[in-house]
């Protein structure tokens, strides 16, 4: 026991001399996985845009009435049409015809006179759409647009129009009437109309409880203290085989070895997070003092990882190349590289056995959970 | 000593370390792998995950209304909220959407308190579309109760629901004909499973031309070159860079070519190879040490592997 505590004492002296190469390398790493860490976060849901449809219709000059023009303004102002299709008007249905046969448009769809009057009096005049080739995807989904702009419509019809008939078949006063009637148009035209106010958008982006950048910073610090094993790996080979031998006779076995590199990786993997913890804080403008020693499960999971892979291997080369197998695959199958839903589903299987998901999580909670915001 | 003799003795050095004939091995065992994978398949069909936590007679006449449902989106139902996530961040699913238990109630009333949570990415492109044919089925299953609760006079409850179910079903109502001639017949796109074969060739050069300038480095610093002039130091030290990096080279321009079938790849690969060895020597004087390459080679090796993969990833 007390040749133990005095390899100790004398290793705690070597590590000192390394820690200064341990804070630049952990430093470059850092900065280097933040970068891409960075730059893959805010890429690798790349943004994509649908190619709008062009649907041409005509209405009859002589029908500007307010009503047909409220209702292609309202169109107009629909996101879902938006989103699909270009609304153009034409002057003459010859000229819907020629944008069809042009390719210009996809949909030509002819009004009749008086149609928003006619569907107020239910006499419902016929619409006529005109499509250019309905095999096309792209021609589904406008037609299903118009089928479910179409099934509002007519709901709200039959629904207006049963309110109309009961309350009149009712002998209510006609005052009763109108106010019965009123609040079913406007009840409908609420819920038909105002649908974003049932919606909350959420963006899907992000791992767990943190944002896919801060997923990514985790990621970085869990990589940058992996390979500050790069500058310790002379530190743990310190033994050669003769050493290793004449330990044996004073009975320090490669155990006590193995648990002399754990501790000195622990302090010096606790030393070098502080500025990692810091550095990234401030980057993300989210300062947490408190759970700083949240870090210490990840730290002892780590060190165990580096003081294996120092130990096993006969010189630093195998040592280093080893550690950066282990780091790859530990990163690459707890979703450091690639979010977890962007993974085969075979890895996805194994990660849970892997510590690479659970560090990072344990990593985040550290630097994000909780604490002030810059 | 002709070059050619260095080269040879180069050469046979390399094909003795392990770790050389294991990166060639992963190499050639990554191609077979891409080629022996079963083709995986992909639908076109536009998939909508759904999640329903209500509980009500609304949310089971939902579910019927979704299983029944001929849209040209596929909805689906999703095992729980997490999965709905994943297969929308994954690609599975253009969209998904989480309806919040009560939200018919509140909905029926004007109560905007439970909302109907869509969840999207960037990719996400026809959200709006996706929501107006399912906003139009809840239409129509909340409609009778809509009408009952903006016409407020219980004694008409009865009248009302028997007048609106019959308009709903008569030809008195506006509608519009379905102009697509049935369903949308997807097409299922066949496709190999992607492996990073011209990524890893790429990294492998890389890695390769640095093993060549360690191995020289390892030679020199145990005095085995001490006699020679240094213009066959020079010699040895470009030989042993290229004969460290043409196996690697060679065997990725046919792995490339097996696994994509066209030049394009090749042509990159052997580009990379003739950067890659000029840059191994030039690396020389200004890592002096086999201990420092040793140190830095990790580092340049995760440099090369975020810069070749994020390109390829973006």
């Amino acid at each position: 026991m007390h040749l133990f505590s005095s390899l100790m004492r004398a290793n705690l002296k070597r590590l000192t001399k390394y820690i200064p190469s341990v804070l630049i390398s952990v430093s470059i790493v850092l900065v280097i996985c933040t970068f891409a860490g960075a730059i893959l976060s805010s890429g690798i849901y790349e943004e994509k845009s649908r190619e709008k449809l062009c649907v041409a219709y005509y209405i009859p000059a002589e029908d500007d009435d307010r009503y047909t023009s409220l209702a292609v303004d309202m169109l107009q102002e629909i996101d879902s049409i938006n989103e699909v299709a270009t609304l153009v008007r034409v002057s003459e249905i010859s000229d819907g015809y020629d944008m069809l046969s042009s390719n210009e448009a996809m949909y030509f769809i002819i009004v009749p006179a008086k149609f928003i009057s006619g569907i107020l009096d239910s006499t419902n005049p016929h619409v006529d759409i005109v499509v250019k080739d309905n095999s096309s995807i792209d021609s589904y989904i406008t037609n299903e647009l118009f089928l479910s702009l179409a099934s509002y419509l007519g709901i709200a019809q039959a629904a207006v129009y049963s309110a109309l008939d009961v309350s009149r078949a009712a002998d209510f006063s006609q005052e009763q009437v109108t106010e019965i009637q009123s609040s079913v148009n406007l009840t409908f035209l609420d819920r038909s109309l105002n649908k974003s106010q049932f919606i909350q958008e959420h963006t899907a982006t992000n791992e767990g409880s943190y944002s896919l950048k801060e997923h990514y910073m985790a990621c970085a610090v869990m990589i940058s203290l992996f390979f500050m094993g790069f500058s310790l790996m002379p530190f743990m080979q310190g033994y050669n085989n003769g050493m290793t031998n004449k330990l044996l006779t004073v009975g320090i076995c490669p155990v006590h070895i193995f648990v002399q590199n754990f501790i000195c990786l622990s302090l010096s993997m606790l030393v070098a997070y502080i500025p990692c913890h810091f550095a990234i804080g401030i980057y993300m403008k989210h300062i947490s003092f408190a759970k700083l020693f949240y870090i210490i499960p990840s730290v002892t999971v780590m060190s165990l990882i580096l003081a294996f892979a120092g130990t096993i291997t006969k010189n630093q080369f195998m040592g280093n190349m080893l550690l950066f197998v282990i780091v790859l695959i530990i990163a690459y199958v707890g979703g450091g590289i690639l979010p977890d839903a962007l993974l085969p589903k075979a890895v996805n299987q194994i990660s849970d056995f892997l510590p690479g998901k659970y560090l990072i999580s344990w990593i985040s909670h550290s630097i994000f959970g909780g604490g002030y915001e810059l | 000593m002709s070059f050619k003799n260095i080269f040879q003795v180069s050469l046979k050095r390399m094909f003795l370390r392990k770790l050389y004939i294991f990166l060639l091995a992963v190499l050639i065992l990554l191609t077979f792998m891409y080629q022996l994978l079963p083709m995986a398949s992909r639908s076109s069909d536009i998939n909508v995950a759904v999640y329903i936590e209500d509980d009500s007679k609304y949310a089971a006449m939902l579910a019927d209304k979704i299983e029944v449902s001929t849209s040209v989106y596929h909805f689906y139902m999703a095992d729980n909220k997490d999965q709905l996530i994943t297969d929308v961040k994954s690609g599975k699913a253009e969209c998904g959407l989480v309806v919040p238990s009560d939200f018919a109630d509140c909905y029926i009333t004007g109560n905007t308190e439970h909302k109907i949570s869509i969840y999207t990415i960037p990719k996400t492109t026809l959200a709006d579309a996706v929501t107006e044919t399912f906003f139009s089925y809840i239409y129509s299953i909340c409609a009778t109760d809509i009408l009952l609760h903006a016409a407020g006079t219980p004694v008409l409850n009865d009248s009302l629901t028997a007048a609106i179910t019959g308009y709903m079903s008569s030809d008195e109502i506006f509608r519009i004909e379905d102009v697509s001639t049935g369903t949308y017949s997807s097409t299922v796109l066949n496709y190999h499973i992607n492996l990073p074969v011209y990524e890893t060739a790429l990294c492998l050069i890389i890695f390769a031309g640095l093993l060549g300038l360690l191995t020289y480095m390892t030679d020199s610093e145990r005095g085995i070159f001490i006699a020679l002039p240094n213009t066959s130091k020079s010699l040895i030290l470009t030989a042993d860079v290229i004969a460290s990096i043409l196996p690697i080279c060679l065997v990725s321009a046919f792995c490339c070519f097996i696994t994509y079938g066209h030049s394009v790849y090749i042509i990159n690969v052997i580009i990379c190879a003739l950067a890659v060895t000029p840059a191994s020597i030039l690396l020389k004087p200004v890592i002096r040490k086999s201990t420092t390459l040793s140190k830095v080679l990790p580092i340049i090796m995760l440099c090369s592997i975020v810069l070749v993969f994020a390109s390829s990833l973006l």
